[in-house]
């Protein structure tokens, strides 16, 4: 009988070790999956980072240089404004194109000074 | 772990010994599930990083493709209008040299042909601004 008890109390210590490390096992195991998850965290918000700053410096080098294209564009018509009679309609159409550019230009310098942030 | 001290397992009665087997083959069926459940916890955490991975490289090209073609939108525009601004040039310069006012008259009507062309062409940087927009809201 006494060795019944023995044997009983034997188990159930078996048990309770066999239990406790199924459990810390089961922490570990927790542990080193959160320890992943961050990392592949940080991968990621690392290459998302480095998108937004392409993209800003793609964005950035393609208005500057449309706005650049429009400097040219705005020369031009200068220069046939200067060719052409004073208060002609022709001369009024350039004005209103120059006028229509500069806009343009302005636009551009905020759309770059936006994207740069 | 499944090594017992022998002074107790010789000392068990005969019929504890299925219950402790079956604790011990219980505690390692648990700890194998342990290893299933984590190797694929790791493996699915390991796809699912590369699918957004993935989604952010290809995010990223095709942002490039869209910011290629507007500048070749925007360029092919601007050439364009180059051409035409120097067509104006030339007319009223020759136009500056001419007397007789019927020719005159002639070339005043090509250089507004020539300007409601440039206007139009310069409606088109409003469809090139549109999508530059959209990619500004991409951002």
């Amino acid at each position: 009988m006494l060795q019944y008890f023995i044997g009983a109390v034997f188990i159930a210590g078996i048990g309770y070790i066999l239990d406790e490390s199924v459990e810390s096992s089961k922490r570990d195991k927790r542990k080193k999956l959160a320890k992943k998850q961050d990392y592949y965290e940080e991968k990621l918000s690392k290459q998302y980072d480095y998108n937004q700053q392409k993209k800003r410096s793609l964005l950035f080098k393609q208005i500057k240089h449309e706005q650049s294209k429009l400097k040219e564009e705005r020369r031009e018509l200068a220069k046939i404004r200067n060719s052409l009679q004073r208060g002609s309609s022709e001369y009024n159409t350039i004005l209103q194109q120059i006028a229509f550019i500069t806009q343009k230009i302005n636009q551009k310098q905020e759309d770059a000074d936006s994207v740069r942030g | 772990m499944t090594r017992l001290p022998t002074v107790v397992t010789s000392k068990l009665p005969i019929l504890q010994f299925p219950t402790l087997i079956t604790t011990i083959l219980e505690h390692s069926s648990k700890m194998k599930q342990i290893e299933r459940d984590y190797a694929l916890a790791k493996q699915e955490m390991h796809y699912s990083y590369e699918l957004e991975k993935t989604k952010l490289e290809q995010n990223l090209e095709q942002f490039e493709i869209m910011a290629k073609l507007t500048k070749k939108q925007f360029d092919h525009g601007h050439i364009e209008r180059m051409q035409i601004l120097q067509s104006v040039t030339t007319i009223s310069q020759a136009m500056s040299n001419l007397q007789d006012k019927n020719s005159i008259e002639s070339f005043r009507e090509t250089i507004h042909l020539l300007l409601g062309s440039y206007q139009q062409s310069i409606v088109h940087v409003k469809t090139v601004e549109s999508n530059q927009n959209k990619l500004i809201g991409r951002l």
